[in-house]
């Protein structure tokens, strides 16, 4: 059966945590590697939600609480994104303002399934961008492929799983 | 139910022989175990389960899918991780890597688990000396290998229920 494309204009942060994509263990560690891999500090997964929410799946060193900052969403598929933060413009966002980071400069790595943009993987960094090596953002985007991949192939399978379970429950 | 059913598949036969049953094999693997190499600056790298004496490769870069002998003492292992500067010198290993792996010099591995047994891992190596990983590097491929675990459990979870659902053969005699 052909699975409908990741994030419809259905989705909803219900509907996807019936479909296992949710903050967890996996998708930090996901962050983890990804934030590791791009010489980062801070990590964080996102996927973008019909309604304009955000919703994070997956952190490394962010709280679970943290929102978006809105200056590093990426409206281009097929564009990484190296951004300054002004740390007097942000002084209210936890991950510039010292409670939970000093970030100075993000990478933002687009997630994009069938040329759509579905989320991204924001990297911080508490140093200026200048010092984002090529090879970091090679890393990230080898990374971003296969987590986009991942979130498709675990979110299809759940699907399935689910749906064989009701069947089979009749 | 399904899940139900794997865990007494698995009781049944053990979590290695119940991999080994379910033929792993998943292409996906091979873009985690390139990326394994890249973040390293390893020319190869694989993801491998263990059974017995033997290693199957179910992804690989620069490694061919295969089986070969079991090599690598557990007691090497300190926290899930086993790394040598010299492989073939400091494990006396002359050709037995072969045919899959045959040369290696730089060797690093890291473990996956299920429910505490060893599993298998992903393993970096090289045919020529290198400078040993990083704690950076390190800490990502750890993360990378209790990743991997986590994916082929759920992997053969799928393949189990792929096996209950496909049709069984029907003897009519009487």
């Amino acid at each position: 059966m052909q699975r409908p494309r990741f994030i419809t204009k259905e989705s909803t942060r219900e509907k996807l945590v019936e479909l296992g994509v949710k903050r967890s263990e996996f998708y930090d560690r996901a962050a983890c590697i990804a934030t590791l891999s791009a010489g980062g500090d801070h990590g964080a997964i996102w996927l973008f939600l019909p309604d304009g929410v955000e919703l994070m799946v997956g952190g490394y060193k962010v709280p679970d609480d943290v929102a978006m900052l809105e200056q590093t969403r990426l409206t281009n598929s097929s564009k990484m994104s190296v951004m300054v933060l002004d740390p007097e413009v942000h002084s209210d966002h936890p991950m510039v303002n010292g409670e939970a980071g000093k970030c100075r400069s993000v990478l933002a790595i687009p997630l994009v399934n069938k040329n759509e943009l579905f989320g991204q993987i924001t990297i911080g960094f508490e140093r200026l961008a200048d010092t984002v090596s090529q090879e970091s953002l090679d890393f990230g985007a080898e990374w971003a492929e296969i987590v986009m991949q991942i979130l498709v192939d675990q979110s299809n399978v759940r699907a399935m799983l689910n749906d064989l379970t009701a069947a089979y429950s009749v | 139910m399904f899940s139900l059913s794997f865990d007494d598949f698995v009781a049944l036969h053990g979590i290695a022989g119940a991999l080994r049953q379910l033929e792993m094999d998943f292409s996906d693997l091979d873009d985690i175990a390139r990326f394994a190499a890249f973040a390293t600056h390893r020319p190869a790298a694989s993801i491998y389960l263990c059974w017995e004496n033997e290693v199957y490769v179910i992804g690989g870069y620069n490694v061919a899918r295969g089986v070969i002998n079991r090599t690598i003492p557990d007691e090497d292992f300190i926290d899930g991780v086993a790394e040598y500067d010299d492989a073939i010198c400091q494990l006396d290993l002359g050709g037995r890597f072969n045919p899959v792996v045959p040369d290696v010099r730089a060797l690093a591995l890291f473990q996956m688990k299920y429910e505490g047994e060893v599993i298998g891992g992903i393993s970096v190596h090289s045919p020529q000396l290198c400078q040993p990983l990083s704690d950076i590097e390190r800490k990502m491929l750890s993360e990378l290998a209790k990743m991997t675990e986590d994916l082929v459990a759920r992997r053969a979870l799928l393949k189990y229920v792929a096996f209950l659902l496909q049709p069984r053969s029907v003897s009519y005699k009487v």
